[in-house]
């Protein structure tokens, strides 16, 4: 009795030109053609994340289980519907990781996705029901949330305005200037419900209150929301979904699991699985993760307004959870994940190349630093795509900083383009090390050396030191610079001379920041050129003139 | 700011003219003369100074002159550093124009740093950040007179480029006091110019 079914149903939104137009189209078509769509081109940066996703754990579930040519590896068994069944022996790993890259390389040259996927989804089809009784595509049926099993009567209920992040509108708050308005906030198409379901797993929040069972713990907010997103991107959705398919995972330990996405598990087993003690292993089960059991009655008229239940589920490991290859990370020296990498959002308001060395450097660089796997991947398959100009975008999701409720409130979205042999050129003297020195200078001559004139400044002016003028000032000088760098980075060929390219920056970055530097000359009153008397008399008082000078003696000795 | 056309007199070439034939006549009681005019002059309407008239008038080009009747800009400029000139020149032997190739381009604020050591550099400072923030010309030229009487005290070895003080307050008549302002005080306080780069570190 299943309604809208993803796979033959068009729901997902791509870019099929550059001029921007897009379609909404199905699985079957998205794989059959994606080396036409130019991109996802759903309704937010953070969808398209997650839909990826989606998209990368049915390839992930296909291609570990058969070759580019939809011949099964002989290193486990395959039943009927498509499922290995039985676990890899140790001793063949090698041989299977060996595999792997082949089939990847065959992809990549092949341009396109041969049968298997097709006979795959095919075979799992009555799982990909948006509206089921028994099986619903990223949701729980009626009976895993009877009201003997949570926490309150009834489950939380979302409307529609809350699961469209274009609005994200609550029933407290109006929010004044949303994309849609009255009573269409809470309508959703089909193809919309199935897009922001999907999204919303990854990215939910903690606003909700009813839990399984009494006892408590600790609620996810989705993992996505927890994450830096890293991805990457080709010049179109196949070179894209490729790039990103990291097969041979880079953490050898995660090559023997089986791959468990979502749809080949009921809903009462997944909810099961998420409150056992056994850790996450597999990517297809991390990218179709869900924050929560969401049921979606089945008398919905979704020409009304819409709204579905929600229980929250348990979260994640974060600790060093290096099975997600997409992701930045920090180290902990202290809290109560000392000691161990927990996954780190990007910042709003800063741009990618300042993580260009959380992103790009090797994990030996620098003592604890974890590099994303994804970039070790692009490593490993250097050879096959050489010389390839390849995207690095990032996504996060901006919470509102309450921890009780954590609400997405904006997304954090950049892109930077490069070379690919300049992010595998690790070596000591190599591309890396010294665009990530260019990167560390910048962020220091900006961060500290600018800061520390803006600063005097700010006392010469006896400004409160919360004063925003130092942050502003600095925000703004790192705007300034932001698009040259990014022209400088993509203009970078392997075979330039990296003493003159680097130089080449260091010169213009001297001159905006010299040029910023003299703006707030050029803009000082004259209580600023007779300045302050300092208590020390060593230091002669202080004003515009004397701080700017202190400014470029450091700036020209960097 | 590129001085305008290059083979065409400007306010730098001509107070260097100026001055150079002051420096010939120096010895001479006529030159002499000059300058006592010269400092007689300040403060006084040129109506009533015509003793200056041919010495900043002769060497002027046709279009410095003021066909109204009122100073034009560049003959303000002039006839200020004239006089301030000839005040810092007053008993002195050595010539206090600077005239050397490779520095010709200093402006007054570094000239005014040699003043800055010792105890009194506080005081000296607040003597230059009043004359940079003057509001007018009139109250610059006061304060900058002032702090020349000091430099002629105090270090008789200083020597200013006259003619670039000259460029410069005629470009300060000109609205473009601020640009003025700045390069004298970014130099006044500059650290590394004039000094060894070495001595940067110990201070």
């Amino acid at each position: 009795m299943g309604k809208f079914n993803l796979i033959e149903e068009p729901w997902i939104s791509v870019l099929t030109d550059e001029k921007g137009t897009t379609k909404e189209v199905s699985l079957i078509d998205l794989f059959q053609n994606a080396g036409r769509y130019k991109d996802l081109a759903g309704d937010s940066p953070t969808q398209n994340f997650a839909i990826l996703r989606l998209l990368l754990a049915i390839l992930h579930t296909v291609f570990s289980r058969f070759d580019a040519d939809g011949q099964p590896y002989h290193y486990f068994e395959i039943d009927d519907r498509l499922r290995q069944i039985s676990t890899i022996d140790e001793e063949d790993v090698e041989d299977y990781s060996e595999d792997l890259y082949r089939t990847w390389n065959e992809m990549w040259q092949n341009k396109e996705f041969k049968d298997i996927i097709y006979q795959y989804l095919n075979t799992w089809h009555d799982r990909f029901y948006l509206f089921d009784d028994k099986f619903p595509f990223y949701q729980v049926t009626e009976a895993v949330i009877a009201p003997d099993k949570i926490s309150k009567k009834k489950a939380s209920s979302v409307s529609g305005k809350t699961i469209n992040r274009l609005v994200s509108e609550s029933g407290n708050k109006i929010a004044l200037f949303s994309p849609k308005h009255g009573s269409n906030k809470e309508i959703l198409t089909a193809p919309e419900i199935a897009r922001w379901l999907v999204t919303f797993q990854g990215y939910s929040g903690l606003s909700d209150k009813v839990i399984f069972g009494k006892e408590k713990y600790r609620a996810s907010k989705g993992w996505l929301f927890d994450i830096g997103g890293v991805f990457l991107k080709g010049n179109n959705l196949f070179e894209t979904l490729l790039l990103n398919l990291v097969l041979v995972h880079p953490k050898s330990e995660h090559i023997e699991y089986k791959q468990k996405p979502c749809w080949e598990y009921s809903s009462q087993e997944i909810v099961d699985r998420s409150f056992s003690i056994n850790k996450v292993n597999n990517i297809a089960e991390l990218y179709t993760n869900w924050s929560r059991a969401i049921y979606i009655d089945l008398e919905t008229d979704i020409s009304k307004a819409f709204s579905f239940n929600i229980v929250k589920l348990p979260d994640i490991e974060h600790q060093d959870q290096f099975l997600e290859p997409m992701t930045i990370w920090r180290y902990n020296k202290s809290g109560e994940n000392k000691g161990k990498h927990t996954p780190r959002k990007h910042q709003a308001g800063q741009s990618m190349w300042r993580s260009f060395g959380l992103i790009t450097l090797p994990n030996s660089y620098e003592e604890d630093q974890e590099r994303p796997s994804i970039m070790n991947w692009i490593d490993n398959i250097s050879e096959s795509i050489n010389n390839f100009d390849i995207t690095i975008e990032s996504v996060s999701m901006k919470d509102d900083g309450n921890a009780t409720s954590w609400v997405p409130v904006d997304e954090i979205y950049d892109s930077l383009k490069i070379n690919d042999l300049l992010i595998t050129d690790s070596a000591d003297d190599g591309w890396l090390i010294r665009i990530n020195e260019a990167v560390d200078r910048t962020k220091e001559v900006v961060g500290e050396t600018y800061r520390r004139f803006l600063v005097d400044v700010r006392n010469i002016r006896k400004l409160d030191s919360n004063h925003q003028f130092v942050n502003r000032g600095v925000e703004d000088l790192y705007y300034a610079i932001d698009q040259p760098f990014r022209e400088w980075l993509s203009s970078i060929k392997p075979a330039d001379s990296k003493r003159e390219k680097i130089s080449q920056w260091y010169n213009s970055l001297d001159q905006i920041v010299d040029d910023h530097a003299e703006k707030v000359l050029e803009n000082a009153t004259y209580r600023d050129y007779i300045g302050i008397k300092s208590e020390d008399q060593k230091n002669n008082g202080a004003n515009i003139i004397t701080a700017y000078n202190k400014f470029k003696y450091f700036l020209n000795k960097q | 700011m590129k001085e305008h056309v290059l083979d065409k007199d400007n306010v730098f070439t001509v107070t260097g003219r100026i001055l150079g034939r002051l420096e010939e006549i120096r010895d001479y009681s006529s030159g002499k003369a000059a300058l006592a005019n010269l400092r007689n002059s300040i403060g006084r309407p040129l109506s009533e100074t015509i003793d200056v008239w041919p010495i900043v008038f002769e060497q002027m080009p046709e279009h410095f002159l003021s066909k109204n009747g009122k100073l034009t800009s560049e003959e303000k400029a002039i006839l200020t550093t004239l006089q301030i000139y000839a005040l810092h020149q007053q008993g002195q032997s050595v010539n206090v124009n600077k005239r050397s190739e490779k520095e010709k381009w200093n402006n007054i604020g570094i000239s005014l740093k040699a003043l800055r050591n010792g105890e009194d550099t506080i005081a000296i400072d607040s003597r230059f950040n009043t004359m940079i923030t003057s509001t007018t010309f009139e109250e610059l030229i006061h304060h900058l007179r002032q702090l020349v009487r000091i430099l002629k005290a105090k270090k008789q070895n200083e020597k200013i480029v006259y003619a670039r003080l000259a460029n410069d307050l005629y470009w300060y008549l000109r609205n473009q006091e601020e640009n003025v302002r700045l390069s004298w005080a970014k130099a006044y306080y500059s650290k590394l110019e004039n000094t060894e780069k070495g001595d940067v570190s110990n201070d």
